[in-house]
Order: C-alpha cells, then sequence, then structure tokens
C-alpha cells in the first residue's frame, strides 16, 4: 500500500478515518503532509514569523514532528494579541476623504488589502482561513450594502466566531448591520413580512435545501419581523462616519408577537427562538459538517452519510464547537490520506496568498493592493461574492478566463509584469500606483545554483509541488534548463522561466 | 520568415495537442461533422440574473388586477410602449422598438414550469439544467453541445462574462471557455511582450508572432497539462483538460486579434471605464466573433440587478433599457454585415416576482414571467396565452405558467440549433410557434 492509502470511501470504517493520523515508516510525517496541512489550514505556508522563509519553515514542521506543528497552527501563541491590536487599528475606519465608489472599488480595495494582509502575516493563519470560508457562507456583498465600514465590522465577527460556538455566531450574523441590509430587513415588518433572510437563513446557513418547508420561512420571517438596523448607506452618495453609529435596533412596534409555528414548535418566538430551533434540527449539524468537509477535505465525491455522522454528533455534543470539530478533521486519517490529498481547487485567494508566501515576497505598500485587484480577474472579489449563496468553489473555479488571470499573476512576480499604470489610475491611484514587487528567483535557488539541470529540476519540484511531478515533465523540465553554451543572464532566465512553468501546472492548481 | 499563419498551421501540426488524440476538447476533433446548413445558426442566451418582473416587463396595463396589486410601481397606460388594448411593454424597452416593429421581436408570455420554486438558486438551476425535479447535474446548452454541428477547429459554445461559467453551459464535451472583453485573453511569457500596455488590449493587436523563446516556453507549458499522462485523481485530469483547453484557445484568439486588426482596437477603447454598459460590451465581442467567422454556435451572457426587492420602479427601467441598447447595437452591427439572419437572441430569468407589491415598493420572489426571443428570424408579436390575473386562477399568488419553458428550449434546439430535443430535455416537448421558416 502506498502511503496515504485508505479504502474507497464507502468502504471505509468511519470510526478509524476519524482517528488522529500518526506517522509509520512507511508513511511518515514529511514535506509532503507538513505542506499538505498548510495548503489546507494555512494558505500553503506555517504561521508567518518575522524573518523566517517559506521553505525553511517547512523544514522546521519536518523536523519538529506532526505533533508540535498542530500545536503551533491551533495555538498562535503571544503573537496573536499584539498582532491583532494593530491590525484592529489599522483597520479601514471610513471617514478619512475615502469612500466607496463602485466604479473605481477604491474604498473595496483598502479593505480587500487589509484582509490579504491578515491572511499573509498574521501569526493565526488558522483562524484566517475559516474567515474566509464564513465569509463565503455568510456570504454578504459591498454591491448592496455600499459601506466598506460595514463589511469590515461584519469581517471582524466572522473573525470572533471562526473557531468558536455556532448559535451565538449565528445569532450575531442575524443582527449584523452588513447582513440587514443585504438581506433586506428593514423591510421585514408585521403584516408584511420579507422573507428574504428567513429564506436563506434556512436554505444557505443553517439546514440546506429539502430540510424545511415554505411555512416555516413564512413563520420564521414573522419571528423575524422588526430585527432591524439603523444603518442607512444611501448608494448615490456615501457619507462616512455615518455607519459609526450603526447597529441592531429592535423595532418592537413592527415586530409581529403572535404565535408562530416552526418545525412543529408552537410559542411567540423571535429571531433568537429561531436560530435556538433550526439548530435542534438533525440536518444542521449534517449540513455544517458537509460544507466543512468540502471545504477541508475534499471537492471529489460526497461523502456517504456514515462518515458524516460521527463528525454531526461531536458538534451536536459539543454545543457546535466549530473549532473542536476542525481539529478531529485536520488531525484526521481520512485527512492525511489520499482522499484529500490535492483533491481541492486552490481558490484565487488561496492561489495568490500561497504564492505570497512561497515566494517570500516581501511586504510593500501597494502589494496587497494590487493582489486585490488580481483577485478580480481570478473570479473571487474579496468582500464582493456573486450572490448570497457565495462562490461556487471547486471547478467552478477554472476556465480558460481565469486560468489565464493565474498565469499571469504567477509571471508579475517574476518577470517584467506590465504596466498596470493605466488601469490602477482609472481606478484612482494617482500617486502612489499599486505593483506587485518583482522577486529575483535566484535568492530561492541559492542551494542548486551551480548544480546539474536534474538536480535543479529535483529541487524546484520540492520546493513548490512536494515533489508531484511525472517524470516526463520532469525530463522536459530538465531539457529546457540544458546548459548548452548559455550566458549568465539567459541562465537565470531559464530557472525563472521553469519556476514560472512549475507555477502554472495543474497540479499547482489544487490545494 | 514564416508568416502568422503558416506558423500557426505548423505550429499546430507539430504540437503536442494533435499527438494527444482523442483527449484534445473537441473542437480539434470535430472537423468530421462540418458542412451542414443548419451549422452555422448561432444563438445567443441572455441571462438576467435575480428574477425580472415580468409585469413590469409586458405590462398588463388595462388589468384591473394588476393596478390593484401594484398601487405604487404598476405602469399606467399612459407610461408604457403600448402593444395593445392590454398589454405594453416597460419604457426602457422604447429602443427595441425598431426589432419590434419590423416583426423581430418575439414576446413569449406566462413562462414557467410546474410546482414553481422560489429560491433564487434551485429555480435558476432548474431553469439552467432544464430540470425541474432537480436530477441533473448539467446545463441544457452543455448536453446540446454534444451533438451541435460546428465548423472545423471552431469551438463550440462560448461564455462571455467575469462571473463563473453557468451551469447551462456544463457538461459539454471538452468543456467552454469564459472569455470577455476588458481582460486580454493571452499568458504573458517575456520580457518584452509583458511591457506592451496591457490595459487597452493593445498587446494582441501590436504583439507580432511569438519569439523562439516565447514558442519554447509555451510548448513546455503544454506539455505540463498532457491528460494522457495517468491519474487516478478525476480533479488533476480536470484541471490539465481545463488547461490544455485554454492555451488552444488562447491560439485561436491570437489569430482573431490579429486578422482583426485595427478595427478592433477601436472597440477594445470604448471597453474601458466611461464606455458601454457592460452588456453592450459582451454583446460587442459577440458580434466580433461572429463577424470573424469564429466558429462559435452558442453564446452565453449574463446581466444582473433583477432582484428588486425595494424601490424598483426606476432601478428596473434601468435596466431594462441596458438592455434594450444592447440587443438593439448588436443587431445593428450585425445587420451591417449581412449576418443578422443567422443570429437568435433568447433572455430568460429564473422567475418572474409576485403579483403584488411588497411594503418597500418593490416585489418579492414569484413564478412565470415573459421571455423575449429577437432576430430576424424570430416570430414578432405576442406568443402565447396571457395567464388570467383574477385571484382564483394564481398559483400561490403568483401567476400561473401558461408556457413551459422547456417548450422555448425545444423549439430553439430543434428548429434552430439542429439538435434533437428529445435526447438533451429528456422527453417531447410541444413547440412554440417563435422561429420563421
Amino acid at each position: 500500500m502506498l502511503a496515504g492509502d485508505l479504502p474507497p470511501l464507502d468502504q471505509l470504517d468511519p470510526a478509524e478515518a476519524w482517528k488522529p493520523w500518526a506517522p509509520s515508516a512507511n508513511d511518515p510525517w514529511n514535506l509532503k503532509w507538513a505542506a499538505h496541512l498548510y495548503r489546507r489550514a494555512a494558505f500553503g505556508a506555517p504561521p508567518y514569523q518575522p524573518g523566517l522563509c517559506t521553505w525553511d519553515g517547512l523544514q522546521q514542521a519536518v523536523a519538529q514532528g506532526h505533533e508540535a506543528t498542530f500545536a503551533q497552527l491551533f495555538d498562535a501563541g503571544e503573537a496573536l494579541a499584539d498582532y491583532d491590536r494593530v491590525m484592529d487599528k489599522l483597520a479601514p475606519a471610513g471617514g478619512q476623504g475615502r469612500y466607496y465608489d463602485p466604479n473605481s472599488d477604491l474604498g473595496l480595495h483598502e479593505l480587500q488589502a487589509w484582509w490579504l494582509h491578515r491572511m499573509i502575516h498574521s501569526p493565526f493563519p488558522l483562524r484566517e482561513r475559516l474567515t474566509l470560508f464564513w465569509h463565503n457562507h455568510f456570504a454578504t456583498s459591498i454591491a448592496k450594502v455600499r459601506s466598506p465600514v460595514l463589511m469590515m465590522r461584519q469581517n471582524q465577527i466572522l473573525r470572533a466566531h471562526a473557531l468558536g460556538k455556532f448559535a451565538p455566531f449565528v445569532l450575531a450574523m442575524s443582527k449584523d448591520p452588513a447582513m440587514l441590509m443585504w438581506l433586506d430587513s428593514n423591510s421585514n415588518v408585521k403584516g408584511k413580512p420579507n422573507e428574504n433572510y428567513a429564506r436563506e437563513l434556512m436554505e444557505l446557513f443553517t439546514l440546506g435545501v429539502g430540510n424545511y418547508t415554505e411555512k416555516d420561512i413564512r413563520e420564521a420571517a414573522r419571528a423575524f419581523t422588526g430585527w432591524h438596523t439603523n444603518a442607512q448607506v444611501n448608494p448615490g452618495y456615501y457619507q462616512p462616519g455615518m455607519e459609526g453609529q450603526a447597529r441592531f435596533v429592535f423595532t418592537s412596534s413592527q415586530h409581529d408577537y403572535g404565535e408562530k409555528t416552526l418545525f412543529g414548535q408552537q410559542g411567540k418566538w423571535d429571531g433568537g427562538d429561531v436560530v435556538r430551533i433550526l439548530l435542534e434540527q438533525p440536518a444542521a449539524a449534517r449540513f455544517l459538517v458537509r460544507k466543512l468537509y468540502r471545504a477541508f477535505v475534499s471537492e471529489g465525491a460526497e461523502p456517504p452519510d456514515r462518515l458524516v455522522e460521527p463528525l454531526a454528533e461531536q458538534l451536536r455534543k459539543s454545543d457546535y464547537d466549530i473549532g473542536g470539530l476542525l481539529r478531529t478533521i485536520l488531525v484526521s486519517r481520512l485527512f492525511f490520506s489520499n482522499h484529500a490529498y490535492r483533491r481541492r481547487v486552490k481558490s484565487p485567494v488561496e492561489y495568490v496568498v500561497g504564492l505570497t508566501r512561497t515566494l517570500d515576497v516581501q511586504n510593500s505598500v501597494g502589494l496587497s493592493t494590487a493582489l486585490a485587484v488580481t483577485l478580480e480577474s481570478m473570479g473571487q472579489k474579496l468582500f464582493a461574492p456573486p450572490n448570497v449563496k457565495g462562490w461556487d468553489g471547486g471547478r467552478a473555479w477554472l476556465n480558460s478566463a481565469t486560468l489565464v488571470a493565474r498565469h499571469n499573476v504567477a509571471w508579475s512576480f517574476l518577470g517584467d509584469a506590465p504596466d498596470r499604470t493605466n488601469e490602477m489610475r482609472s481606478r484612482g491611484y494617482y500617486d502612489q500606483v499599486p505593483t506587485i514587487p518583482r522577486i529575483n528567483v535566484l535568492t530561492l535557488l541559492q542551494p542548486v545554483i551551480r548544480k546539474s539541470s536534474d538536480e535543479q529540476v529535483g529541487f524546484l519540484l520540492d520546493f513548490f509541488l512536494q515533489g508531484d511531478a511525472n517524470l516526463e515533465v520532469r525530463e522536459k523540465l530538465a531539457g529546457f534548463l540544458k546548459d548548452d553554451g548559455l550566458t549568465p543572464a539567459e541562465r537565470s532566465n531559464r530557472l525563472r522561466d521553469a519556476v514560472h512553468t512549475i507555477l502554472l501546472m495543474p497540479e499547482n492548481q489544487l490545494a | 520568415m514564416l508568416n502568422r499563419r503558416q506558423f500557426m498551421e505548423r505550429s499546430l501540426a507539430t504540437s503536442s495537442l494533435v499527438a494527444l488524440g482523442s483527449t484534445v476538447p473537441g473542437f480539434l476533433a470535430r472537423t468530421a461533422h462540418a458542412a451542414d446548413a443548419a451549422k452555422d445558426r448561432i444563438l445567443v442566451v441572455l441571462e438576467l440574473n435575480g428574477g425580472n418582473d415580468g409585469l413590469n416587463t409586458l405590462v398588463p396595463y388595462a388589468d384591473e388586477h394588476y393596478q390593484r396589486a401594484r398601487p405604487t410601481i404598476g405602469l399606467k397606460k399612459e407610461e408604457v410602449v403600448k402593444l395593445d388594448d392590454m398589454f405594453g411593454l416597460n419604457p426602457g424597452l422604447r429602443n427595441l422598438d425598431r426589432l419590434r416593429t419590423s416583426g423581430q421581436l418575439a414576446i413569449v408570455q406566462g413562462v414557467g414550469y410546474p410546482n414553481p420554486d422560489r429560491s433564487h438558486f434551485e429555480s435558476m438551476d432548474i431553469w439552467q439544467s432544464a430540470d425541474p425535479k432537480r436530477q441533473i447535474g448539467t446545463g441544457w446548452l452543455g448536453r446540446g453541445l454534444g451533438s451541435l454541428k460546428a465548423a472545423e477547429g471552431a469551438i463550440p459554445g462560448m461564455h462571455v462574462g467575469e462571473q463563473k461559467l453557468p451551469m447551462a453551459l456544463q457538461g459539454g464535451p471538452g468543456g467552454v471557455p469564459t472569455i470577455h472583453p476588458s481582460r486580454p485573453f493571452d499568458l504573458h511569457l517575456s520580457d518584452a511582450a509583458g511591457n506592451q500596455q496591457e490595459f487597452d488590449g493593445r498587446r494582441q493587436v501590436q504583439g507580432g508572432p511569438p519569439s523562439e523563446h516565447e514558442k519554447a516556453r509555451m510548448n513546455l507549458i503544454k506539455s505540463t497539462a498532457d491528460p494522457s499522462a495517468t491519474s487516478g485523481n478525476d480533479l488533476l485530469q480536470f484541471v490539465r483538460r481545463s488547461s490544455l483547453q485554454t492555451y488552444t484557445a488562447i491560439d485561436r484568439l491570437r489569430e482573431l486579434m490579429k486578422t482583426d486588426g485595427q478595427n478592433q482596437l477601436n472597440d477594445i477603447q470604448r471597453f474601458g471605464p466611461g464606455g458601454y454598459g457592460r452588456l453592450s460590451a459582451h454583446l460587442n465581442l459577440i458580434a466580433r466573433l461572429i463577424k470573424a467567422n469564429f466558429g462559435t454556435r452558442i453564446f452565453y451572457v449574463y446581466i444582473d440587478g433583477f432582484d428588486t426587492h425595494a424601490d424598483q420602479r426606476n432601478a428596473h427601467q434601468q435596466l431594462l433599457q441596458q438592455i434594450a441598447d444592447a440587443v438593439n447595437q448588436f443587431y445593428q452591427q450585425l445587420e451591417q454585415a449581412k449576418l443578422a439572419d443567422k443570429v437568435l437572441l433568447m433572455t430568460f430569468s429564473e422567475f418572474g416576482r409576485r403579483m403584488a407589491e411588497n411594503g418597500s415598493r418593490g416585489t418579492d420572489h414569484g413564478a412565470a414571467s415573459c421571455l423575449f426571443v429577437a432576430g430576424p428570424r424570430a416570430k414578432g408579436g405576442l406568443i402565447g396565452k396571457p395567464p388570467s390575473l383574477a385571484a382564483a386562477d394564481l398559483d400561490d399568488g403568483d401567476p400561473r405558467f401558461t408556457v413551459d419553458f422547456r417548450q422555448i428550449y425545444a423549439t430553439l434546439l430543434d428548429q434552430w440549433l439542429g439538435v434533437e430535443s428529445r435526447h438533451i430535455l429528456g422527453g417531447k416537448f410541444e413547440h412554440v410557434e417563435l422561429v420563421r421558416g
């Protein structure tokens, strides 16, 4: 049996599958598994430490063993409080002459850059990864909310609850001004309920299609009547600072205090009761587990119910403790198996944050802003998911246009990127045009700079793909790098081009 | 030195693509199907995302039930583009007059399906998969691509837009590429090429044939995406196929952009900020591809914003106006090139909206709606039976459908695209009289 091989999903004993993985002689903790763990849980690199390059960080993870690596991943230690304090302070606050202009996305880029910076530099990348997961789960778009500050505040709620308990999380989202605006809660009033929030709460946030009736939606909408916000952002004229006071308000006069029947439970329910009743439904835990499975284990075959049930049961018993569930998943045998390995398509965010970390791109003023702009061309405009269902993910990430965009962003780190000055000016950047800094691949390649082309290829493939390439590709790359009397400049260009090729490889699109 | 065409021919003949045989995306292997009269008819599908309010699109202005249900957003007789004593079009659609009065605009009323689903995603999937039971995971156009006849070397289906590939186009052999006009569709492979201006797209126009180095780079990149290499990972095979398809489409488009020369440059300048609306830009690109005889037979475009829960009156009218402007311009371009006869354009939306307006001068998710089929070969005028708006006839508060949307699909598949609909739709559906013989 090969390392990581487990029986087919439908023959897998659930107890075995979710048991903690332990390395063995023929399946050791190595570069492959360390990189796999980091791709899934940390955007492809070890938690950020100043001065430690990604390649050394990966070696360190292998050397310290899997237990120590898990510990570091799940507990960021003392560095976190300080990092959070600084980043919270730096959060785009609006009201400084910057406003959201939907044509240039100027106010939005600032916000996207702020979050990307956290993903790249956080000592606790797992929490950022989960924050991204929840952004896609409670998908809310600035296209309607129109306020960077309210989107930022929602993002902070997602972060605060990312690894916590689900019930208080759903309740907090039900009162979040951005969410209330997004799903028209202010027009949900006694006698004329607006079903928008109630429907998406069941369909997309807690239960999934088929696990509720139209009547449940109508009754829940009544329970949420009067759950309003005082936030008012006029799409045509944005007044910075207005949302400083934005908050949840309960409009008693517009709340329907009558009896409602929801999933067989009758009472004078309000929104809080709806959340409680929804999470009492057996479907809720299964729905969440399946979604987390797809995000952290595999986008391949849907797992059979018997594989889902133990995790759903763990959720119910733990009061929906998300962090605990994540830990079970990420340390499991199934996670360290062929069923999970490179069984997900990297999202554009994972792709660019991973690139930035793997190439050890030095942070600069414009880096995360420039990255934010490139993300749009790959189909993932942060804070602006296409609709309340979020991005579909998986195969839907890749088509000819997004593949070309992925190829070209990789090139912009390595080669002379096309001059985007005009584009950025048209988007309102006059003084300092954000650019992606160019890196010198030769500094990455010091260990093999004077070695044979075969050795160089071996090193590069380990560095970027932990060796996931077949013999034919290795030979082609070695042929490309063969030194037939090249000048030093040509030699270094060839190395750079080989790196670019590897970054485009189908294997590198998979997490 | 080789000219561009010789280069293309030579590199195609020697590239790994040909050696890959059956795994090559459909359009290279499809030569056998060529030479058929139906093969140059084109269908453009325009998705109106969010649920278009059919009752404020094709307005039954003289129906008292309508006016009573919509006290603030109902359109009055003097506001609509009058069609007859009962119906008028939303004033936003005035720019369709030219097509309409020359009998090139079919307006199909009461389009829907049994047991309507009022979830955006469910209903959109139902329309796109053509399966109200939600058992089929592929799209009706994607399935149709398998038996569609297309010219040699052509990409049979194409998605033009920024959003993900719609379900409607999924499930075809070889997949469907996505392109859009404001972003160049080309790989940056060398410093020289990268230094060209990117944003306005001049790069493709000015960039000459690739250098030897670029060719070597491209061949190397293609060789890493060889789908004939073994792998037990379906997802990896999918990425390899998609990558290879992308490289081939790039080659084809490079050719087009080059032959299109200066005209194309002018067009591209209009796509930037301050140019046409996005829908116009996308339809403009499609018109250009059609004029360049690109060979694609199904194009898919999209316009968003129809989920009008609040204050919908102006917003909805503006959306319809964008459509009318874009579609009118699109056909004008095709007429100038004498190609309009080959093209039908169909609109659709996942559902209509509730008959009664809500408390915020908007409308919530409803059921049946209307749709348009435009083009010289469309049978102009009102088509189908209007749903009754009397309270007793409503379906849970919404107009009840009179035409199943699959009847329209069946008509277009059988009578326009030359694809037998029975196999695509899983059954026979009665045709609707909307294509002229």
